[in-house]
């Protein structure tokens, strides 16, 4: 049986990806920062929300006011008022009621978190939004040249933005060679998580390769599954290799 | 260790605790005080061997399963209670009154520069009429030469209540923007400070010439005591966060900022009720030429003088030593 040597971290620098958030003793969480271009893009992504919902929630003021029959000034207000709440309270509302999402964020996978990691308070939230007046200037070149990507906001309510996806499924195998270490676990389950979103050729070529590896280096571990390795045909044409190496494996969704 | 003895051995954990946080997120109420011992205990294992999968087996299954659970652990237990926003009961009686009193000399200062840039621009438009232009639009000024004050014409135009819902969300959205120019290390917050100032006594010299200023007077009566009150007191908001950033004092700089926006921001706040009352007062009493002048400005002292009470008397310790 092989260890494999523990690997350097993917940016040993911590510039632009990792955060350096220390959680309880000391460990290091491993915090993905959402850098300029994701953040801007959920930004953008939450303007085009609030500007949908400012016309859907006018033309739906306008109708109702219509059949109940509200005075055409009270009507008006009432817009006034809502127009102002989408443009100072959307973000905050939206951030607390969605777990440190907007719309916008959650469609990009981001997500606002404490320096800490943790679900940020109230009062984190509406710091760090109500300050978005001053950052809609200041905030990009901030973030763009912040260590940990921090616009004023964030600096103020000492917040983070991180990618955070929820459908995050991975593939674990349930039966792997005695001979494996980890890094041939996190190869094959690598390639089973993204085959379904490959080019079905590459990936059919891909397992071929991966299978055909298995029949030279352990042929007594396909023998303990039920296969014996002279039954298969040389080139190993099977209908779906990909899910004969899943079944093998007896990989599961995680 | 190996990889598949580590699976064998951390994937009970790693259920049980995917199963406990799950519930925990759903109602924490409904969790024993066994079950939080052990969702902690089960945290601080997993985020260890989430530190050892990350080292070990990187790009497994196990580690980003980890990695996962670690997270959104962390997100939950980690959840930032300290510096919450009080209740409504305990904002009133308590929390507002006491942190405007600890932000009094921001305030102060704000008051200051105000009346000091409001007498400036009176001094300076009564001596060089033609500077009132740079405050005021033309067509006010116009008006003025013809001995009517702007005000009568917008008012004879729209009705109170639109009237009232504009002038509250342009004041709501000019205190929050003088808070928030605070982050500007304060800068914002001074410019606000030192327009307003300047526009009113510039508007005021420009009335004065055209013998309206007693009219202007009275239209603002009612609501300009405690409109001015609030603008002043969101820039001097706005002032205690600039200070903080530009000296953090003793504390670390992160802590001392945080809490300087978190009180500067209970404060306006606090600020905003009264101006939605203020619009609607604005709205309907200020333009009304059937309201005596005297029953105005003593709806206006009355209004500064609820907001001052409330501002200096709750959340003092009764009978505490002088």
């Amino acid at each position: 049986m092989r260890d494999v040597k523990p690997q350097e971290p993917l940016d040993p620098t911590g510039h632009g990806s990792a955060a350096e958030v220390l959680g309880l003793d000391n460990v290091a969480l491993d915090l993905t920062l959402a850098g300029l271009g994701s953040r801007l893009l959920a930004m953008v992504l939450d303007m085009i929300v609030v500007l949908l919902l400012c016309v859907l929630v006018t033309l739906g003021i306008l109708l109702i006011a219509d059949t109940v029959g509200l005075p055409g000034d009270w009507t008006a207000v009432l817009i006034i008022f809502l127009l102002f709440f989408f443009q100072w309270a959307y973000f905050s509302v939206c951030e607390l009621l969605m777990d440190g999402r907007t719309p916008g964020k959650s469609l990009v996978g981001l997500r606002t978190v404490t320096s800490l990691g943790g679900r940020p308070s109230l009062a984190a939230v509406m710091v760090r939004n109500l300050l978005r007046l001053i950052d809609m200037l200041l905030g990009w070149p901030l973030i763009a040249l912040d260590r940990r990507s921090r616009r004023l906001g964030d600096l103020l309510a000492s917040t983070l933005v991180v990618h955070h996806r929820q459908d995050e499924h991975g593939i674990r195998l349930g039966s792997v060679p005695s001979s494996w270490g980890s890094r041939e676990v996190a190869v094959v389950e690598s390639f089973l998580r993204r085959a379904r979103r490959m080019e079905s050729e590459q990936a059919r070529t891909l397992a071929e390769r991966l299978l055909d590896w298995m029949r030279r280096r352990e042929p007594a571990f396909l023998a303990q599954r039920g296969l014996d390795t002279k039954d298969l045909p040389a080139d190993f044409i099977v209908a779906d290799p990909v899910a004969l190496l899943g079944e093998l494996l007896q990989a599961e969704r995680a | 260790m190996d990889y598949r003895r580590f699976v064998e051995m951390r994937e009970p954990a790693c259920d049980e605790f995917k199963d406990l946080l799950d519930r925990a997120e759903r109602s924490p109420r409904r969790l024993g005080h066994a079950e939080l011992e052990r969702l902690s205990v089960l945290y601080r294992q997993l985020l260890h061997d989430h530190s050892l999968a990350a080292a070990r087996f990187p790009g497994t299954g196990m580690a980003r399963r980890l990695r996962r659970l670690v997270l959104e652990g962390t997100h939950f237990l980690q959840a930032d209670t300290g510096e919450s926003l009080p209740r409504l009961g305990r904002f009133i009686g308590h929390t507002f009154p006491v942190t405007l009193r600890r932000l009094a000399p921001d305030i102060g200062i704000a008051l200051a520069l105000f009346a000091v840039a409001a007498l400036f621009g009176f001094t300076l438009t009564t001596m060089e009429p033609a500077l009132a232009s740079t405050f005021l639009p033309l067509v006010y000024l116009e008006g003025l030469e013809q001995g009517k004050l702007w005000t009568e014409s917008i008012f004879a135009i729209a009705p109170g209540s639109i009237l009232s819902g504009q002038i509250a969300t342009n004041n709501l959205s000019v205190a929050l923007t003088a808070w928030a120019g605070g982050a500007l290390a304060g800068l914002g917050s001074l410019w606000v400070t030192l327009f307003n100032g300047l526009m009113l006594g510039s508007v005021f010299a420009a009335t004065a010439r055209y013998g309206l200023a007693d009219r202007l007077f009275e239209f603002i009566a009612a609501h300009g005591p405690l409109e001015l009150s609030l603008i002043i007191v969101s820039a001097g908001a706005g002032l205690h966060l600039g200070r903080a950033m530009i000296s953090a004092g003793d504390e670390p700089r992160g802590q001392r900022l945080r809490k300087a926006a978190i009180d500067s921001l209970l404060v306006v706040l606090g600020c905003l009720p009264w101006i939605l009352v203020l619009g609607f007062v604005e709205g309907y009493i200020s333009p009304r030429d059937e309201i005596d002048a005297s029953a105005k400005l003593v709806v206006g002292l009355l209004l500064e003088a609820a907001f001052l009470a409330w501002a200096v008397l709750p959340g003092r310790k009764v009978g505490a030593a002088p």
